[in-house]
């Protein structure tokens, strides 16, 4: 019958026992390493979306939907009206094609503007507008369809200059990007 | 304690020193801050043009800008509605921890100067001169 020494049995446990520590602190290392990438991941994918939101907030004041031209001649601010004919577009409840196409450019950020100044009274404003709007203070632009089911939401916001074309007056107000992920 | 079981403890110390240096590194190597400046930049530039471009009185007809009421005010009393208008756009547009410092010079020359009630002190956000030929504005905003 094989036989074993007792030294050699203490040494062979000790070894084990020695394994076994360094084994369970390399998986607690493993476990600490991933979850602190996790986080880092998921800081990365929030800065991400924070500079979309920043990039469109830029790119919003210069889409020719949006922004004021005279004599073809852009003029770095938003008319009104096109607020309200682009609105109207892209919140047909008869044709989804225009909310379709601008989801691919607005993905899950919701666009407000709001008029400042001159104060004007809270609310949306309706699609005609005949004078500058002093009963109403926002156009809610785009919505995207999942916002519903989110309530994480981060704003930020630019300050523009708003063109009434038919009065030819010119008045205050922000751009809100809402991020909805 | 013999002789083997203490190296193997050293070896776990060393084990252990190496995972700490490596979490601090990894702390350290991924905390670039993305800089806000370019943002606050083209905040204030926005917000400069905006209320160059505002229409103070928008009963005259053509309605005048801010910009040309501002190059052929020579009286106290539209001093005082562009000031006046200056201090309501500035705290409908700014959030409570910003002040601001909005300074008007003609020929180089202060000629109308509009500080924040609390005055324009802290961190610095930027400071925005718009040229014009005939006078020149300077804002600057300061976070509390």
């Amino acid at each position: 019958m094989l036989q074993f020494s007792k030294k050699a049995q203490v040494e062979l446990i000790e070894m084990i026992t020695i394994m076994v520590v360094i084994v369970v602190l390399l998986l607690v290392a493993v476990f600490f390493y991933f979850k602190f990438y996790a986080g880092t991941i998921t800081k990365s994918s929030e800065e991400l979306n924070q500079q979309e939101a920043e990039v469109l907030l830029t790119s919003i004041t210069s889409m020719p939907e949006l922004q004021c031209s005279l004599e073809s001649e852009n003029k770095f601010c938003i008319d009104l009206y096109k607020v309200s004919a682009f609105r109207g577009l892209v919140n047909d409840p008869n044709d989804q094609s225009g909310k379709q196409y601008y989801s691919n450019i607005f993905k899950n950020k919701g666009i407000v503007i709001k008029s400042i100044y001159p104060n004007s009274n809270n609310g949306e404003c309706p699609s005609q507008l005949i004078e500058y709007p002093t009963n109403c203070n926002t156009w809610i632009i785009y919505t995207p369809g999942k916002a519903q089911g989110y309530t994480k939401k981060s704003t930020i916001s630019t300050v523009v200059s708003l063109y009434h074309p038919i009065t030819k007056q010119y008045g205050i107000g922000k751009i809100v990007i809402e991020d909805y992920s | 304690m013999k002789k083997a079981q203490t190296e193997i403890l050293g070896l776990l110390v060393i084990v252990i020193l190496f995972i700490v240096l490596g979490f601090i590194f990894l702390k350290f190597s991924s905390s670039t801050k993305t800089q806000p400046t370019i943002r606050q930049n083209i905040e204030v530039v926005n917000l400069v043009n905006a209320i160059r471009k505002f229409t103070p009185d928008p009963t005259t007809r053509p309605p005048t800008s801010m910009r040309d009421y501002i190059r052929n005010c020579d009286s106290q009393q539209c001093k005082d509605r562009i000031t006046q208008n200056i201090r309501e756009i500035m705290n409908n547009a700014l959030d409570k921890k910003t002040t601001y410092s909005f300074v008007i010079k003609k020929n180089n020359q202060e000629w109308l100067s509009i500080i924040s009630q609390n005055g324009c002190a802290g961190s610095t956000q930027y400071v925005y001169n718009s040229p014009d030929p005939k006078y020149t504005i300077m804002l600057k905003l300061c976070k509390t």
